[in-house]
């Protein structure tokens, strides 16, 4: 009884540790690579630089979403993602791989947004059509 | 113990004094000195006239302002520029747009940043201080040249995101063009001491 009580408590305590750790990764990759124009606190700077707290809009286009982030945002070039919902650039991001761009999500998602979580399925998935434009 | 008393409120007296001197201390004049027999000729940021995101011709020594804030970035700038601007940015709330301050954000990016790109930043980032101008030079090499002056680099390096590679500084200078102090423009508390600099530039006669 007592044995199964501490394997039970070393289970939770290590999924507790994964998931930290996961936020933390994701918190490390969002002050790298986003916060410098989208703020450490995801609050953007006028419509420049957007802030990415808006749920809806993040519900809305979550499947554009990780490719928006691998492959940037080109509204002069003729190029995958032309300005249909953009009012500025973003430059292409292709360092970030998919482990990377689901940590940063699920760190905003567990920080901000409170929508299910961004698998790495979801992300590859995502890659693959942004890849295919 | 009369002495003591004395003593301690001569200490006091002294202290104070020493205090108010360094509350009237003026800002240093930086960059290099010569001597030209009779007086000491400081360096100064030399004359230009280039062009901001309205079109309008902006001269040097026609600006009024008391203090003169500048910067560089350019606007597809991925890495420290977003920084530079929002503590820019934040020194423009500090002080309201009826501060004697003229602001000087230079681009480097000849290339992309043509006027009408310049005003649609100045807009979308938000800026509604008249005396902010977003600078475009009159050819490549001009805004690099000037850099020097500034303390600041900027280089094209294909390398660098963004393609160029440049330093974050914000700077301050006086309506005579000389430096007076500057901070890295990336670092809150840096440019939180700046803002204390150009409040006692401000107040200098």
């Amino acid at each position: 009884m007592k044995i199964s009580h501490f394997l039970i408590f070393f289970f939770v305590l290590s999924a507790c540790n994964m998931s930290t750790s996961s936020f933390k990764e994701g918190a490390f990759m969002f002050d790298t690579h986003c916060a410098s124009c989208h703020g450490h606190e995801a609050e953007g700077l006028g419509q420049w630089y957007p802030p990415l707290k808006d749920t809806a809009y993040i519900r809305l286009h979550r499947r554009e979403i990780p490719s928006w982030i691998r492959y940037g945002i080109n509204r002069d070039k003729g190029s995958r993602f032309k300005g249909r919902f953009h009012q500025t650039d973003m430059p292409e991001n292709h360092i970030l791989q998919p482990a990377d761009i689901s940590n940063i999500l699920n760190y905003l998602n567990e920080k901000f947004w409170n929508l299910s979580h961004f698998d790495i399925n979801e992300v590859e998935e995502s890659l693959n059509w942004g890849r295919s434009l | 113990m009369k002495r003591i008393c004395s003593n301690f409120l001569f200490s006091t007296l002294l202290l104070i004094t020493l205090n108010a001197c360094r509350h009237n201390e003026k800002l240093p004049i930086l960059g290099q000195r010569s001597w030209n027999g009779t007086d000491t000729l400081y360096s100064q940021i030399p004359d230009f006239t280039m062009t901001d995101q309205d079109n309008q011709k902006i001269q040097l020594t026609l600006l009024k302002g008391k203090a003169n804030v500048a910067c560089f970035f350019f606007t597809s700038c991925p890495t420290i520029c977003p920084k530079v601007m929002r503590n820019i940015m934040r020194i423009n709330q500090h002080f309201n747009s009826a501060a004697d301050i003229d602001y000087l954000c230079f681009s480097l990016d000849f290339k992309r940043d043509s006027i009408s790109r310049l005003n649609e930043y100045y807009n979308k980032v938000g800026f509604t201080n008249p005396r902010i101008h977003l600078m475009r030079g009159n050819d490549p090499d001009q805004i690099k040249n000037l850099a020097s002056y500034y303390m600041s680099t900027a280089v094209e390096d294909d390398s660098a995101p963004g393609g160029i590679n440049h330093s974050g500084w914000i700077l301050l200078s006086d309506h005579q063009r000389h430096l007076r102090s500057y901070a890295l423009g990336t670092d809150e508390k840096d440019v939180d001491r700046l803002i204390i600099d150009i409040e006692k530039l401000l107040n200098e006669n």
